[in-house]
């Protein structure tokens, strides 16, 4: 019979000595484990955005991606709609016109639950392939009038993938907004100072404020279009970018149309025949921004 | 020599009925149906019937000699296990797949757990869930239109069994519409006599009713299994919220088939007549559980396999007490 | 009983996996290729083999009434040790083990080991019955990930076998857990013929 003191004391010195070691193995592993960590993110990211370095908005779930001159190509996010047997685990990459420019699809061994053979199917490249180049409105089973061929016999999985990529897309299309280079419409400006968040900056010149520089949104025939205008201190307009639109293929894309653009800082913007919805919420938008944001101008 | 008396233990009386006989009426009682099934879906059906049928023979006699023991092809067991795996295939499935699924279904189900008598689950229903775990596309979407009708016995809807269009309706246009014309009397007249897709040997509720009705009426099946499946059925139609009405659920799908033929296989269903009725209500209430609620369409042989798995339990739990055995209750005084 | 037969004997004859028929959690779940057979194989392998050791050399310092907590305190601190480097060294390997490497601290094989054999003999046999059942172990779960990975994957380490045609519709039932049940039976069927002739 051993004494309850003898027994105290080899747990505690059988503890210690575990807790010591590992201590050591952890201090001598944990960068390492860092460092992998943030490799395997970094592939999983650019396996669906060309983009060198991504910066993280939203933990895990929303990134923007930048590439080699830190000027931003797009975002990345992540959604999890609900499929056939579980979570689906979907990484989408987004350039800044809100076009995919890759879905990748987590497999079984990354946590799907998808049937193997049908549901599965979701993350071979046949099917993962397809929304390369699509915009939202695009992102649906052929059946719901969309572009997407289902994976045959898995249809509530395959529903599962392009209703979660659509709404991932209006979730975070937003954000695709934060992303331009204000010098773009105001290339006068050495830097700028934000004023309201995310919608209104400030262009310094060498000393002063020469203009702002403000974000807006206007309703299009689709979806909403998302701009961002440059307007120096005499009220001139400096330039207008298209930040996202998923207007009409072919008609309402002539709102990206450079020439169009250029008419603004003319101040002869006129509706584009064809793309009449489009192009007039543009002009008025602008319009109506600029009225608001006047004050700010020196 | 002829005049020594064969000594043996109970039964002493036998009748006529033996394996070889109970599996010959069986396979033609499930004539009609397979006809029927050729008519509707081609040549083809015979040919998946066929290679079915001869994987199980030689697969069985190849297992017997491995096994060193006696071979009993000739029995009809075996054929009787590649024909009810052949009926429940879709007619489109590649060639190779009846070859496969029989060979699991006699080796595995079968042989391997002791040969005929012995098997715990039913061969050709193991059969058919091993090839649904392993080419679910095939299994599941490999059916062929009938030549008099569509494949959901609607018109208009190519794509889809009855059954999976009542699970999926909202896939196909305005479900409610779909429910209405799917309880409509043409398309449970459609249902009833099998111009309809589906399973090879599954469509006609019509022919499979005939056959099943033959077989218990020569007493080779037992009415009880059937009664409690098809009553348990019908009750819980009744009770539960599904859209089907009790005709629909009746007649489509795998259910007479699997009540007639498959769930009162002699082996792995019980033998008390307590058991049976369990065992048969037991499916029912599977069927219409996974009809309603589950993953699939159709629930029949993955309920029968459940209630196969427990067949022992149901009989150890209502063996008749043997004649002058006492109750538990009362017991023994010592 | 020869130093041989001490290693030997864990890698077929009582073979934890497919004899004794424990460890089945991880046999299962971690065998559908080969390289996570073998990664788990060899991860569970350097667990008991270390383990092993420091019970086998601690051995008569352990009070009888708290050797279970020590025991586990051991085995835990090794498998930590390999989750991390896992972690670190071979992040794809660890990702397609996901939670079985924790959960090698409460696979009674391991504890078995130490408590029915490193706590009762020398270091060098406490060593050799380590590897023997590890490598055991190891076996098992390679040949049964090699079966599992060709006919349920139509791969091989990741390089398609048998041709395009098969990789898109193998046998899935194979990779599924009933298939892994498949091969333990077949494999446990051949065991009992071929090598523990005696039980028949």
């Amino acid at each position: 019979m051993t004494s309850t003191r003898q027994m105290i004391i080899t747990l505690c010195i059988v503890a210690l000595t575990c807790a010591i070691i590992l201590s050591f193995v952890y201090a001598f592993t944990s960068p390492r484990i860092a460092e992998t960590q943030k490799n395997l993110m970094l592939d999983g990211l650019q396996e669906v955005s060309q983009a060198v370095e991504f910066v993280e908005i939203i933990s895990d779930t929303l990134w923007r991606a930048l590439d080699s001159l830190k000027k931003s190509t797009g975002i990345v996010f992540r959604v999890f709609p609900q499929g056939y047997g579980g979570s689906i685990p979907i990484t989408v990459g987004l350039d800044r016109d809100g076009r995919i420019t890759g879905v990748r699809i987590a497999s079984a061994a990354e946590g799907l639950k998808e049937t193997p053979g049908l549901g599965a199917k979701i993350t071979e490249p046949d099917f993962t392939q397809q929304f390369i180049g699509k915009c939202a409105p695009e992102v649906q089973l052929k059946n719901d009038g969309g572009e997407i061929d289902a994976i045959t016999a898995a249809t509530i999985s395959s529903r599962a993938v392009t209703a979660g990529i659509r709404r991932g897309i209006e979730t975070y299309a937003q954000y695709l907004g934060e992303g331009y280079d204000k010098r773009d419409v105001f290339p006068a400006a050495e830097s700028f100072r934000e004023i309201i968040r995310d919608t209104l900056w400030y262009a310094l010149g060498e000393s002063d404020t020469i203009g702002i520089v403000f974000f807006g949104v206007a309703q299009g025939y689709l979806d909403c279009i998302k701009f961002v205008a440059g307007v120096d201190n005499e009220g001139t307009i400096t330039g207008v970018e298209i930040v996202y639109s998923s207007e009409t293929e072919g008609i309402g894309e002539a709102i990206r149309d450079q020439e169009f653009l250029n008419t603004f800082k003319e101040g002869t913007a006129e509706a584009i025949t064809g793309a009449t919805v489009s192009s007039k919420a543009l002009i008025d938008a602008v319009q109506k921004n600029l009225q608001r944001f006047k004050e700010y101008l020196k | 020599m002829n005049e020594l008396f064969v000594v043996s233990a109970s039964p002493h009386v036998r009748g006529k009925m033996n394996i070889d006989l109970a599996m010959r009426l069986v396979i033609i009682a499930l004539v009609p149906a397979l006809s029927y099934s050729v008519f509707l879906f081609g040549i083809r059906v015979l040919i998946i019937t066929a290679i079915s049928i001869g994987a199980s023979v030689a697969c069985e006699a190849l297992m017997q000699k491995m096994l060193g023991k006696k071979i009993t092809v000739t029995d009809g067991s075996a054929v009787l296990t590649g024909l009810l795996l052949a009926f429940n295939l879709p007619p489109a499935v590649p060639l190779w797949l009846p070859a496969i699924g029989s060979a699991f279904a006699i080796i595995f189900a079968k042989q391997l757990f002791g040969g005929l008598g012995y098997n715990f689950i039913n061969p050709a229903l193991a059969g058919r869930a091993f090839l649904m775990a392993s080419w679910p596309l095939f299994m599941t979407k490999a059916w062929l239109a009938p030549a008099n009708g569509t494949l959901s016995g609607i018109d208009g809807i190519t794509s889809a069994t009855p059954l999976s269009l009542l699970k999926n309706a909202a896939n196909y246009g305005d479900p409610s519409i779909i429910v209405r014309q799917l309880n409509d009397f043409d398309t449970i007249k459609n249902i009833f006599f099998g111009n309809i897709g589906g399973c090879i040997g599954e469509t006609s509720a019509l022919l499979l009713l005939i056959g099943g009705l033959f077989l218990i009426i020569i007493r080779v099946v037992d009415y009880r299994i059937v009664v409690g499946y098809l009553v348990s059925v019908a009750v819980l139609v009744f009770v539960l919220p599904t859209k089907g009405t009790l005709m629909f659920h009746l007649f489509s799908g795998g259910l007479f088939l699997g009540a007639f033929f498959m769930a009162t296989d002699w082996v792995t269903s019980p033998v008390t007549h307590k058991g049976r009725w369990i065992f048969g209500a037991g499916c029912g209430i599977l069927t219409i559980i996974i009809r309603i609620w589950g993953g699939y369409p159709e629930g029949v042989s993955y309920s029968i396999l459940l209630m196969n798995v427990f067949t022992p339990l149901i009989d150890s739990l209502t063996k008749e007490r043997v004649f002058g055995e006492l109750s538990k209750k009362k017991g023994v005084k010592k | 009983m020869s130093k041989w037969r001490i290693f030997t004997r864990g890698l077929v004859r009582d073979n934890a996996v497919l004899v004794l028929m424990i460890g089945l959690c991880p046999a299962l779940a971690t065998s559908g290729t080969v390289r996570d057979g073998f990664g788990m194989g060899l991860a569970a392998t350097f667990v008991l083999l270390f383990s092993n050791l420091i019970i086998s050399l601690l051995r008569k310092n352990i009070p009888n009434e708290v050797r279970i907590p020590i025991f586990i305190l051991v085995i835990s601190t090794f498998v930590t040790i390999i989750d991390y480097f896992m972690q670190a060294f071979q992040p794809d390997l660890y990702r397609a083990l996901g939670v079985f490497v924790p959960l090698i601290v409460v696979n009674c094989m391991i504890l078995g080991r130490a408590e029915a054999f490193a706590s009762k003999n020398s270091v060098f046999d406490a060593i050799l019955d380590g590897l023997g059942v590890g490598l055991g172990f190891t076996l098992a779960l390679t040949i049964m990930g090699t079966v599992r990975e060709i006919l349920g994957n139509g791969t091989f380490l990741g390089i398609p076998v048998f041709g395009e045609s098969f990789k898109k519709s193998p046998v899935i039932f194979m990779v599924l857990s009933p298939g892994a049940f498949l091969i333990i039976g077949i494999l446990k069927a051949l065991i009992n013929k071929y090598v523990r002739k005696e039980i028949r």
